[in-house]
């Protein structure tokens, strides 16, 4: 079992599922069995290797410095949840945004989920479709991740997520870019070799209140009865550009106010600085 | 800021009457039309000027303050100054700094509080777009509330102004044409203040199909596994009966119990739509029982949050358990206030009863059973009955012979047949009693007397 060569969209799920028989196997001491008995399940799918990998999708989860701790385990929890992702050390912000384009290239990804943070406040959350394409800039808010303890949802890591979408979505055009933004980027793509071949998640994108919640589902019975696994968070659109990372604005979101606006001004807050210690 | 941008102000008090305020400089554009202004040498600092009293009291030409700072915020112009102690409001200052100052009827600003914002445009063709306001700590509110009164006013005056200006700039502002000008409701007390147009939104709708587009991948659904789909029925809150949800299916974010159960909602339409699709298409959702993989949370943090739940659990028993037992105690309580009464009254219908017989009213000894024969709600009713029955009692029966029927019965026989007779008045008890009670019955105490208590005090 062991001297099987692991190969992409060869036999690798099947060397995978025989490890797993083979950690098993150490405790029980019924290898050969276990593996047979597999075999022989109708209901266990095809394994992975029996189709190819064509739609190469790689998402690269990044963020620049200065993020809680909260931040991260989101990032960590996205990974967690998109086999199809990969990780990347903290960009600078004194570069410019159009070096993530560049790292991306490295990287051989053509999505990427960056995150940064401002003034250790703000979450903003960039989503971007990586060599041309589109991409958005989000404010993020209540974020809850994996570890919260009233999730109490679990799932494969790895399986492929069902993507539900508001029909809100396709009436607007920003929506409905956004819309294949998100399926481009969240869903995973089928034969993929670290993914589960089981559907046991579903990931909603629903618009309320001019705003984006994300909810990720645990599906428990075939009746659909459905327990929360998280992370939650809730994206608030700033813009969407036609380039990545830069290039003409696509769209403004007329709702938006800046976490900044709601601060007053430093020359106001001079003024009445300078009147109150008088 | 350069001097050619300090232009002439008309400026404006605030809001018990208007004022003017003329900055001086000697600034090109402007030194023509004023032949007769002080020109001072300098711009900076500036000594503020104001010429004349809105109210009528009469000032002229007066220093009233220093300048201290100036900023600029979202196109506006401010400028802090310090109006000099001697100064309340502006209608307050006299003729010259040097006079006592003569105060109008309103009452005067305190030195600290006195500082004036002063703003302009930063055009200066335009130069009447500000006012002054003396603002002390309590007024500051207001102001800034006219200010964006004014600020919608702005466009219309502008016309007016300019107009209002360019004779003004002719001659040198009085106070009688200021006055004239707030008459007519032209000038407004306040900031006025250049607004800019309202900030335009891209939707960029043509270029976000077109890149829409370009982007748009065709793949099967198998690849990417996505529904759009609306909530599915809330069957619970219809079989209840509540009120439905709006019909554009729009969510109130804020309620987190209705938006939450919207999502939830929404998920399960899209796995019941699912379902037959990935059967069809030979993708399984239940995992064998014996197929061990990495889960995305640990079996450690799953362990965690079953014993958070099983905890919570345990909490809200014991609460019960103890509400039930608070319960119970007051129960409790209650039930021993009802024996206690219980045994109460009993002891009260025994003590009645026993009275009743050692008056004589009565000659049974059934009370003495106690409840096997009769419960304490029937003996009572008994002796009611009894009672009932023997009429009316012994003195009325007395009276009745002595004086009813009639009146007296003197001069009647007496001792003849049957009274003789009548043996009804007979009481064998007391005429068999030998040497009992006398009188009232002797003694009702059965206390020794002195003599006899002190032989016995002595004997013990």
């Amino acid at each position: 079992m062991s001297a099987f060569k692991r190969k992409r969209g060869g036999q690798g799920a099947v060397g995978k599922k025989a490890k797993k028989a083979k950690v098993v196997a150490d405790r029980d001491g019924a290898p050969s069995e276990t593996e047979q008995g597999t075999k022989n399940e109708v209901t266990v799918p095809a394994p992975v290797s029996s189709g190819k990998w064509t739609n190469k999708e790689r998402v690269l989860i990044f963020s620049s410095r200065g993020i809680n701790f909260r931040t991260r385990h989101l990032m960590q929890d996205l990974r967690t949840m998109m086999p199809h992702s990969k990780a990347d050390t903290k960009m600078d912000r004194k570069d410019k945004l159009f070096v993530v384009n560049e790292v991306c290239e490295i990287k051989n990804c053509n999505k990427c989920l960056f995150f940064e943070a401002k003034k250790k406040q703000d979450l903003y959350m960039w989503i971007a479709n990586s060599p041309h394409g589109p991409s958005a800039k989000f404010l993020v808010q209540n974020i809850h991740t994996l570890a919260e303890l009233k999730m109490t949802g679990n799932c494969l890591k790895g399986s492929r997520p069902l993507l539900s979408f508001d029909p809100k979505f396709d009436k607007e055009p920003q929506f409905a870019l956004l819309k294949e933004l998100f399926i481009q980027t969240f869903s995973t793509p089928h034969y993929h070799p670290k993914s589960q071949p089981f559907v046991d998640h579903v990931y909603t994108f629903t618009i309320a209140d001019n705003r984006i919640w994300f909810r990720n589902y645990q599906i428990i019975e075939e009746d659909a009865s459905l327990v929360e696994i998280g992370p939650r968070f809730v994206l608030n659109l700033i813009k969407v550009f036609q380039g990545s990372f830069g290039g003409p604005t696509l769209y403004e979101n007329p709702d938006f106010k800046s976490p900044n606006m709601v601060k007053p001004s430093s020359c106001l807050l001079k003024l009445y600085a300078w009147y109150f210690c008088k | 800021m350069c001097k050619e941008n300090l232009p002439y102000l008309c400026a404006l008090g605030s809001d018990p009457g208007p004022c003017a305020v003329r900055l001086s400089v000697p600034s090109s554009s402007n030194s023509q039309s004023r032949t007769d202004s002080p020109g001072l040498a300098q711009v900076w600092p500036r000594r503020a000027q104001r010429s004349g009293c809105g109210c009528g009291c009469g000032g002229t030409d007066a220093d009233i303050g220093t300048f201290l700072s100036v900023a600029r915020h979202q196109n506006v112009w401010i400028l802090l100054f310090v109006l000099d102690s001697k100064v309340g409001r502006p209608r307050d200052v006299t003729s010259s700094p040097r006079e006592p100052l003569r105060t109008c009827e309103q009452e005067r600003l305190p030195s600290t509080a006195a500082f004036s914002f002063f703003t302009f445009s930063a055009h200066s063709h335009l130069p009447s777009h500000s006012g002054l306001m003396v603002v002390d700590s309590g007024t500051m509110e207001p102001a800034e509330e006219q200010q964006q009164e004014q600020e919608e006013e702005e466009e219309e005056e502008e016309e007016e102004m300019l107009g209002l200006d360019s004779e003004e700039e002719n001659s040198e502002m009085s106070d009688d044409e200021l006055q004239e000008a707030f008459a007519s409701g032209l000038l407004k007390p306040g900031m006025n203040v250049l607004v800019d147009q309202p900030k335009k939104h891209v939707n960029n709708v043509e270029g976000m199909k077109q890149c829409l587009a370009d982007f748009r991948k065709d793949l099967p659904w198998v690849e990417r596994l996505v529904l759009t789909n609306p909530p599915a029925e809330d069957v619970l809150s219809q079989a209840e009966g509540k009120v439905p949800k709006p019909a554009n299916g729009d969510v109130n974010a804020d309620d987190d119990f209705q938006r939450e159960m919207f999502f939830y909602r929404q998920a399960q339409a899209t796995v019941l739509e699912a379902l037959p699709l990935l059967s069809k298409h030979g993708i399984a959702t239940k995992r064998p029982e014996d197929y061990f993989a990495e889960m995305a949370k640990s079996d450690q943090h799953m362990q965690k949050i079953r014993k958070k739940l099983i905890s919570k659990q345990m909490i809200l028993e014991k609460s019960e358990k103890a509400k039930k037992l608070r319960e119970q105690r007051k129960f409790g309580k209650k039930v021993q206030v009802e024996v206690i009464q219980k045994r109460q009254k009993e002891k009260k219908a025994m003590m009645t009863a026993v009275k009743r017989y050692q008056k004589g009213m009565t000659d049974k000894l059934e009370f003495l059973e106690g409840d096997k024969k009769q419960p304490g709600k029937d003996s009572a009713q008994g002796s009611k009955k009894a009672a009932a029955k023997k009429g009316p009692n012994a003195k009325r029966k007395f009276k009745d012979q002595k004086f009813g029927f009639g009146g007296k019965k003197s001069g009647k026989k007496w001792n003849t047949k049957e009274s003789f007779n009548d043996v009804s008045s007979f009481r064998a008890k007391v005429a068999n009693a030998k040497g009992g009670k006398k009188g009232k019955g002797g003694k009702q105490n059965k206390r020794p007397g002195k003599s006899v208590r002190k032989k016995m005090k002595g004997r013990s």
